[in-house]
């Protein structure tokens, strides 16, 4: 090194250099010499040009092969991209609505959909983890080796969730996996399987029959076990601050994450929670009830014009959005203000939606045929 | 030097000489045997390959280093296209029975750099494991000695938070009642 550096954490430099230093390893394995070797024994070298004014031209003609190869690449895959357009093998977009725009199909293999931030990870019916981008373009797959029953990110939460990029996949079969797409590894909690998993608190909680389990989100490891006679296991989920909200079929409760203590009942049933706007929204049937979180108690209930029950909710704050059962007026999307519970709009659909996400500005939704579609606010 | 003219045996003398070093650094940065492997011997090989293209042999083991950065920044960006199956590491915690450590600072290091971008592992490691200079780690990334010493800053920060992301959960867990 060229002189003493100085750094804003000397200690943690200090502690970094000597980690380094003790946990490389200090000799290389033998047989990567041998297998260098083998190949530098099968492998021509590289010529060198002798006359100086040869590497310009061998520098202008790779530019030239260079700029043909792309011209090439870039004409064929407009060439095939028009060719697939043309095919129409996408399901054909649900009537126009003056609330959402339909952009587009981004799968028609879903069995599970959350949202990460600007894009959304889906598992698909065949058994493959994919990350899907806003334009609905998939991007590399990953193949399991076992179905799971409920995925969720960090949705750019950094810190013990991993950090943006980081999803998290649960089975009533399977341990507890946490994948982080920016190192491509999957890490597992042992003894932990289950039905639903939400993340908060620096933990994961996972849920199954009769209780609910804690993981330390970092260290994936059980943290503890909440015993909550009733509860089963696809009963919905959430921690918002220092309190797991979980429903069950006779009404909703609040615990407090550290000491596990239990708050007041409230006897709402819910199908669905988040937070927005300050409050715990609980979907229950057709109406949408708002808790104060501080209180626990009922601060909003709304009833929606479609009558219909929901079936699934997500939301980025501003609006909740909410995917309604068909009843008599058909499957919808549904958007409320988290200020009122006020329907703002309605947007029918042309195949019930078992599930939706919100990512960055649109609403993505997932039908039982394995459709995903996506929406964006606008005329 | 001989290994420029095409001599194997002076090539392997200089890949025995340069080769320990080289694997810690993928080891620190990769975070996997197999891809370090991977990543040094693809590292070697161009080597040997290109040897004859560099001029300044006095330069042979910056250039090295230089090469094996972007043999490890292929190998993480191909580590994802070669999951065609999902590999379960064993959980932390076994891990570190395995190697009879507890919970201690020498593995919270080694999971919170595990957490970090590949570019972020590199400058650490080319700084800390390599004992490179801003200025060194310029010249191996080419880019100005300003921004090596920039991301050098916040590679550091990025372990930082990941150091005390790591506290914050271990002090909650050690708080909760089971």
């Amino acid at each position: 090194m060229n002189g003493p550096e100085s750094y804003d954490d000397p200690a943690l430099a200090a502690r970094t250099r000597a980690w380094m230093q003790s946990a490389a390893p200090v000799a290389a394995p033998e047989r990567i010499v041998f297998s260098i070797m083998d190949e530098v024994d099968r492998l021509p070298r590289q010529r060198r040009l002798g006359r100086p004014a040869l590497p310009l031209l061998g520098g202008v003609a790779r530019y030239a092969a260079l700029t043909l190869v792309i011209t090439i690449g870039v004409t064929a895959g407009i060439l095939v991209s028009r060719n697939l357009e043309s095919v129409g093998g996408s399901p054909p977009p649900p009537t126009p609505t003056p609330s959402l725009r339909f952009l587009g199909p981004a799968s028609g293999d879903g069995a599970l959909l959350t949202s990460d931030q600007g894009s959304a990870w889906l598992v698909t019916r065949e058994g493959q983890l994919v990350p899907i981008d806003s334009d609905g373009a998939a991007g590399e797959s990953i193949s399991l080796t076992f179905t799971p029953s409920d995925l969720i990110s960090s949705n750019g939460s950094s810190g013990a969730y991993g950090g943006p990029g980081t999803v998290w996949l649960v089975a009533p079969d399977t341990n507890l996996l946490r994948f982080d797409s920016a190192v491509g590894e999957f890490v597992a909690a042992r003894d932990v399987t289950g039905a639903r998993v939400v993340l908060g608190a620096d933990a994961a909680w996972v849920s199954r029959p009769g209780e609910v389990l804690k993981v330390n989100a970092g260290f994936m490891t059980l943290v503890s076990t909440l015993a909550l006679p009733g509860h089963r296991a696809e009963d919905p989920m959430l921690v918002v601050g220092n309190s797991l909200w979980v429903a069950d079929a006779s009404g909703i409760e609040r615990l407090d994450v550290s000491s596990g203590s239990r708050g007041t009942r409230i006897a709402n049933m819910a199908n669905e929670l988040v937070a927005a706007n300050g409050l715990v929204w609980a979907a229950a049937g057709p109406n949408l009830v708002g808790i104060d979180p501080g209180s626990g108690l009922v601060a909003i209930t709304a009833a929606l014009p479609t009558a219909t029950d929901i079936v699934g909710m997500a939301t980025h704050g501003n609006v909740i959005w909410l995917a309604t059962a068909p009843g008599s007026r058909g499957p919808s999307l549904v958007g409320v203000d988290p200020a009122t519970g006020q329907a703002i709009s309605v947007t029918p659909l042309s195949t019930p939606a078992i599930s939706i996400a919100v990512v960055g500005n649109q609403v993505w939704t997932l039908d039982a045929a394995g459709n995903v579609g996506r929406y964006e606010p606008g005329s | 030097m001989a290994a420029r003219a095409g001599d194997t045996p002076s090539f392997e003398r200089l890949v025995r000489r340069h080769i320990d070093r080289l694997y810690g650094a993928a080891r620190l940065m990769l975070r996997d045997v197999d891809l370090a492997e991977d990543a040094v011997q693809s590292t070697l090989v161009r080597a040997w390959r290109d040897l004859p293209g560099l001029r300044d042999p006095d330069k042979f083991e910056p250039w090295l280093q230089k090469l094996l950065v972007r043999a490890c920044y292929d190998e993480a960006r191909r580590k994802r296209r070669w999951l065609g199956e999902v590999r379960v590491l064993q959980p932390v915690a076994d891990r570190l029975e395995a190697t009879e450590r507890t919970l201690g600072e020498r593995d919270e290091i080694g999971r919170a750099l595990q957490a970090l971008t590949p570019e972020h592992r590199a400058i650490l490691v080319l700084h800390f494991y390599l004992d490179l200079s801003p200025t060194e780690i310029a010249g191996r990334l080419n880019v100005p000695a300003g921004t090596a010493r920039s991301r050098l800053h916040y590679a550091l920060g990025a372990l930082r938070a990941r150091l005390e992301a790591q506290e914050r959960a271990g002090r909650r867990d050690a708080g909760s009642v089971a």
